[in-house]
């Protein structure tokens, strides 16, 4: 009777912790294909001007703030900022996707990413709004925990 | 009190190299379910969350603190204890000290505690709990790890203990730290 109880107990709180998020994690079954390859190519083609020592030109797949804040400086900047710090871009793959849970149409795509200089992997964020727009873009330090 | 002292004083029962053995055992399964899960140990007292890297640094991360806490322990009680002390003793007592660390790997197997939203979610509040009990199982038997090997009495023992233990997570954070700078 006690095991019985300690196990419900145990599943209402694995239930409650998965219900009590504001963004949920996406089962692979459940990943819109065409929105993750609209990412994944804005990601790659990003990251492959950056190396080239070019940088990515945006035309109407970003929200005007990203295109604003990511100008050609700006890209450059941030591109040698990383290369001193982890090393030369090599190559991502995709990892998750999260949905927010209230319903925004937002998407968040998580990639990881290798630098030459690196032990460990980076994350390479593209965030989708609601009108398929990129409304976010990051590279950081990959963590399990999506903060 | 046998279950007592299993839990917590098993090296009354168990030492030398077959604890070093089974603590061998031990630190590698951990690494691996570690590495499978991205949990990475930073010295006795902090983790970290990142499924980011090779194998080899989730094993360094648990074997690198078994390393500088033993040799610290050993110190100590070549410096202190009044009798002649083993090193397979402490190197042994010491890696099997390190079982509970398994269990907040075993946990983030659980799909709830993989990758999860950070900030004041409850997921992370449970992992929190959980490592302060991993924390303070860990220490209580490295506590008594160390009585059993290095035979050193009242409070000499007491500040011994914590000041090797102290030194030695100072030291393998600032390893870690160079370690994972590139």
């Amino acid at each position: 009777m006690k095991t019985k109880s300690l196990l419900l107990l145990a599943l209402l709180l694995i239930s409650i912790l998965s219900c009590s998020q504001g963004f949920i994690k996406l089962p692979e079954s459940k990943i819109d294909s065409d929105k993750l390859n609209f990412a994944q190519t804005f990601a790659e083609n990003y990251m492959n001007a950056s190396v080239n020592g070019n940088y990515y030109q945006f035309k109407d797949e970003a929200i005007e703030q990203l295109k604003n804040s990511l100008t050609e400086e700006n890209q450059k900047a941030v591109y040698n900022q990383l290369v001193s710090q982890f090393g030369e871009y090599l190559s991502m793959e995709y990892a998750e996707t999260w949905v927010d849970t209230n319903d925004s149409g937002t998407t968040i795509f998580r990639f990881k990413a290798k630098f030459s200089k690196s032990t460990s992997v980076l994350e390479i964020r593209v965030v989708i709004n609601s009108d398929n727009k990129i409304a976010g873009f990051w590279i950081k330090p990959w963590s399990d925990l999506l903060g | 009190m046998m279950k007592n002292q299993i839990l917590f004083n098993p090296f009354i029962y168990i030492a030398g190299y077959a604890s070093l053995g089974i603590g061998i055992g031990i630190i590698l399964f951990t690494s691996f379910i570690a590495w499978m899960t991205g949990t990475h140990q930073v010295g006795l007292l902090q983790f970290r969350l990142a499924s980011d890297t090779k194998w080899i640094y989730f094993l360094i991360d648990h074997s690198l603190n078994w390393i500088i806490i033993c040799l610290f322990l050993f110190l100590s009680g070549l410096f202190f204890s009044p009798s002649r002390i083993r090193f397979i003793d402490i190197a042994g007592t010491s890696a099997m000290s390190r079982v509970p660390m398994l269990i907040l790997p075993l946990v983030r197997l659980i799909p709830a505690f993989r990758s999860f939203q950070a900030g004041y979610t409850l997921n992370l509040l449970v992992l929190f709990i959980v490592y302060g009990v991993i924390v303070i199982w860990s220490i209580t038997l490295l506590y008594n790890a160390f009585k059993v090997s290095c035979n050193i009495t009242g409070q000499k023992r007491v500040f011994t203990f914590i000041g090797a233990l102290l030194s030695a997570e100072i030291i393998t954070q600032i390893l870690l730290y160079f370690i994972y700078k590139h």
